[in-house]
């Protein structure tokens, strides 16, 4: 069933969504790089299970933060995930991790415009 | 751009070779090689090589000296050394001198290495220079590119001004013709010249919040940038990689015959002990709970053959993730281990009717905290120091000299006066959770649920759920030294590399709390009324134990408590006349001779710490309470009957298993490389920043243990070099279960750096896991894991799993 749009204002605008997991000391490394592609905000998401190349991954350990996975999610342009993803490359080269990159919309769509990349 | 984040990227996979250094106020003991774990240890021993010039195993010369004190067994030897097809190594170390070994030196200064380290002792100085370097605040690289143009020991440094400002930007411009394959490997050539820097940078990157790192922000990509500018203008090759390991394939077979003759001693004793019955006494007065570092078992064991006593071990934070605000502070202490975030910030204040009392101790602290800063200015002021030598000296002098001749007589002078100035006033932990205005990160304390949960986890990890003694004594512990860099490194690795009574007097103050103990009972864990909770300290250098709060214990059970601190006095003074036999120009009265080593400006050594450590024994105190075991096991309290789904034994083995591996490999690399691995001799140490220490005036940063602190003399080690082996006290597949759910285990036992043992209380059976994942009888000849680097050792096994 076709939805016609009622309202001028609900415009969804396309965009791309990325979402990364990659082990808690790489925490850093990710939120830098989204922060310097210009990525305006990112969703995380600590303690994560799953199953992977690597067999079955627990998700929350009482005394160790370290050996938990994190979960990045965020939205943006073309450009800012396909830069994003162009860090996340070599270092999936070496590391363990997983990128997914998706098509998203979003109706504010200023607050997921590039920033001026910050200095650094 | 997407050049600068390709570099940044290479940047971090170059960097995951070194492991991050924590600054000397918080030393932790880490894996040199932590990097490489991923890698097994015989190949990132060698990758070792290649990359910081270090020796990975113990020399033939340490072997022989092993071999002829016992330590390694001349049957085992012969066994493993057949077994990896060496059988002549045998005679080796039964005849003749092996070649001495000659120690590497400190990181050669270059002119590349020492005009890099000048900038960055300038940069990242914490308040030891009198003068600070102006424009830290923009960042090393920036803060270099603006002053360097006035050093005239850089070459054309004219050429750095039309660099980019952004250090990422800079690197793009500087590696313009540096292939982009080849790009990984160039900057891990950079990073590992000064491999302790580059690890005191890449720790301070990754603290924000860290107050210097706000003043003077560096980054990897800084250092980088300004080391290969410095490179570029002095035209200096890249430093190569060392081409061919130092590595000594002998060393594998000394360090696995070493291994084997310990371990198989004590896992003997330990399957003679699974069989006796129990040795508890039957209704101990006292519980005491200690870390499991391994300074712990020396005065466990001698405290329960002196009286009706249980001991436990547990790790020393106590299980509560906090940063520990001290009373008139405005900066809280992460008192946690650092693989965890302190969730809960905890202040100190004066009890109930001590506010008078509080509000002088703080008034006094100023007045010396005046004192010192006056002096300090006086010292450093270029006007000044004349006239003040003039003044002052005498008084000083006389200081230096009671310092040096009476060292414990002075110190206890020392603290009478500060007790004068600046009276001690009866504190205690806020541990209820009080909001601090509109922001509720900086609230403190912990709500009633998360007591609940913290005391029930802390107790029932520990095995402690039933039949509690009147009195249960929490015991952190810290060490005692002066004039020492290294002093964190003598305190608590559980409580961040301090003092670990803090935490034992909030924990107490939590399992005290009748709201807690109501929320317990619904949890099943039933305190008696009359259980009480106490908070201790035990000074690991001098063996007393410091009860904090002795006027509850002495109201609510004065018998018992009167007795325990008889028995504490009478244990100390059995554990400190252990300790001296151990440590050379400790004689006379034991008790006497280490109070002197602690407060003896002069002393290097004040106590061996860690020194000898080999085991990690996770089970009930009944599996080693008879034994002796030396100082040499972290011992971690486990009830496996209560702990069907294995949780508590996961948090064990995935946390304080995973710290005693960071410290055991710490001493095993400091001992068999002291220059490359460990930090050097302490008669040459300089400090730089107050974070560091360097070998005379610009080596590299040395991260490790000091040579003191693992060797007895510059060729003949202390502490023996062995991997650690895990014991574990509970169902093997219980065990394998776990293993199986966390990776880091997986690494730790699959790549060599620890071996997994598992007493199987239901069979009776003790079984080793094979590094490729199989279960094996471990007291049979050839139980030992996995032959190292020989592949076709675990083929002989049998069919193997691989996890």
């Amino acid at each position: 069933m076709a939805v016609t749009n009622t309202d001028p204002d609900l415009v969804f605008h396309a965009l791309k969504k990325i979402e990364i997991i990659v082990k808690g000391d790489k925490k850093q490394f990710v939120s830098d790089l989204l922060e310097r592609a210009g990525a305006t905000g990112y969703t995380l998401i600590k303690d994560i299970a799953g199953k992977g190349e690597h067999g079955f991954h627990e998700g929350r350990l009482l005394f160790n933060d370290t050996a938990s996975l994190v979960m990045f999610v965020a939205v943006a342009s073309d450009e800012t995930i396909r830069e994003v993803a162009s860090g996340l490359k070599p270092l999936f080269e070496k590391n363990s991790g997983v990128m997914f990159i998706s098509d998203a919309q979003v109706v504010r769509l200023e607050h997921f415009m590039r920033k001026e990349p910050a200095a650094g | 751009m997407s050049n600068e984040t390709r570099i940044s990227a290479q940047i971090e996979n170059a960097a995951a070779h070194l492991t991050p250094y924590w600054p000397l106020q918080t030393f932790i003991a880490a894996n040199p090689l932590q990097g490489l774990e991923h890698l097994s240890f015989e190949e990132a021993v060698e990758l070792g090589a290649d990359l910081f010039r270090g020796r990975g195993y113990p020399t033939a010369e340490m072997a022989r000296t092993a071999m002829a004190e016992g330590r390694i067994d001349r049957a085992v030897l012969t066994e493993v050394a057949g077994r990896h097809g060496r059988p002549e190594l045998v005679e080796r170390l039964t005849q003749g001198r092996a070649e001495a070994a000659a120690i590497g030196e400190a990181g050669e200064a270059s002119r590349v290495n020492f005009l890099t380290i000048k900038w960055l002792a300038a940069f990242l100085d914490e308040g030891q220079a009198a003068w600070p370097m102006p424009g830290r605040e923009k960042g090393f690289w920036r803060a270099f590119k603006t002053l360097a143009r006035h050093d005239p020991s850089i070459p054309q440094r004219r050429r750095l001004a039309p660099l980019p400002e952004r250090p990422l930007a800079a690197l793009v411009a500087l590696m313009r013709d540096v292939p982009e394959e080849e790009r990984e490997a160039w900057l891990t050539a950079h990073l590992v010249a000064l491999s302790g820097w580059s690890s005191y940078v890449k720790w301070r990157a990754g603290q924000s919040a860290h107050p210097w790192q706000r003043v003077a922000p560096i980054t990897l990509a800084d250092y980088l940038a300004v080391r290969i500018a410095l490179a570029w203008l002095l035209d200096e090759p890249t430093p190569a990689l060392a081409a061919q390991g130092t590595a000594v394939p002998e060393g594998a077979v000394w360090l696995e015959a070493w291994e084997e003759s310990y371990r198989r001693r004590l896992l003997d004793e330990l399957q003679r002990e699974s069989v006796a019955g129990s040795s508890c006494p039957q209704a101990p007065s006292a519980h005491l709970v200690f870390c499991i570092d391994v300074r712990s078992e020396v005065f466990r064991r001698h405290l329960e053959r002196i009286g009706p006593y249980d001991t436990l071990g547990f790790a020393g934070f106590f299980g509560i993730p906090i940063a520990y605000r001290p009373f008139g502070e405005s900066e809280p202490i992460a008192s946690c281990p650092v693989l965890l975030t302190p969730a809960h910030t905890v202040p100190d204040a004066p009890a109930c009717g001590h506010e008078t009392a509080g509000e002088a101790h703080l008034h006094g602290r100023r007045h010396i905290a005046g004192g010192k800063t006056l002096v300090q200015q006086l010292k450093e002021s270029v006007a000044t120091p004349f006239a003040f030598v003039e003044a002052a000296g005498g008084v000083f002098g006389l200081a230096m000299a009671g310092r040096t001749l009476q060292p414990s007589r002075f110190g206890r002078l020392l603290a009478r006066l500060r007790d004068a100035v600046s009276p001690q006033a009866s504190l205690v932990p806020q541990i209820e959770l009080l909001p601090a205005g509109e922001d509720p990160e900086a609230a403190t304390g912990f709500s009633e649920a998360e007591r609940i949960f913290y005391a029930e986890a802390a107790l029932s990890i520990m095995g402690l759920t039933r039949g509690f003694a009147p009195l249960v004594v929490l015991t952190g512990h810290g060490g005692a030294t002066v004039n020492n860099p290294f002093a964190s490194g003598l305190d608590c690795g559980a409580c961040g590399g301090n003092h670990g009574g803090p935490n034992a007097r909030i924990m107490a103050a939590i399992l005290n709390d009748p709201q807690v103990r109501a929320g317990l009972v619904a949890r099943g864990i039933e305190i008696p009324e009359a259980t009480l909770f106490l908070a201790a300290e035990h000074n690991t250098t001098t063996d007393a134990v410091e009860i904090f709060d002795a006027q509850a214990g002495k109201a609510q059970h004065p018998e018992a408590f009167a007795r325990l601190l008889r028995d504490l006095a009478k244990a100390q003074a059995a554990a400190s006349a252990e300790r001296c036999r151990r440590l050379t120009q400790a004689d006379g009265d034991s008790v006497a001779a280490v109070a002197e080593r602690a407060a003896d400006w002069a002393q290097v050594r004040p106590e061996w710490a860690l020194a000898k450590n080999a085991a990690f024994i996770v089970g009930h105190r009944d599996l080693t309470r008879r034994l002796d075991l030396e100082g040499r096991s972290f011992l971690h309290s486990y009830d496996w009957q209560a702990d069907a789904e294995g949780k508590a034994l996961e948090v064990i083995l995935t946390a304080p298993m995973v710290v005693a591996e960071w410290i055991n490999t710490q001493y095993y690399f400091s001992t068999v490389d002291p220059v490359a691995y460990g930090a050097g001799s302490k008669i040459t140490h300089n400090v730089v920043g107050t974070f560091g220490v360097m070998q005379g005036n610009a080596s590299d940063l040395m991260t490790g243990l000091p040579l003191q602190s693992v060797m007895a003399a510059d060729e003949v080690p202390y502490h023996e070099p062995l991997r650690l082996m895990t014991v574990v006290q509970a169902p093997v597949a219980r065990v394998e279960e776990i293993v199986r759910r966390n990776t880091i285990l997986q690494t730790l036992f699959g790549n060599g750096w620890v071996a997994l043992t598992v007493l199987d209380p239901e069979t009776g059976s003790l079984v080793r896991r094979s590094r490729s994942g199989t279960w094996l009888p471990a007291l049979e000849e050839g139980a030992a894991a996995s032959p190292a680097g020989d592949p076709s050792g675990v083929a002989a096994h049998g069919p193997l799993e691989a996890v």
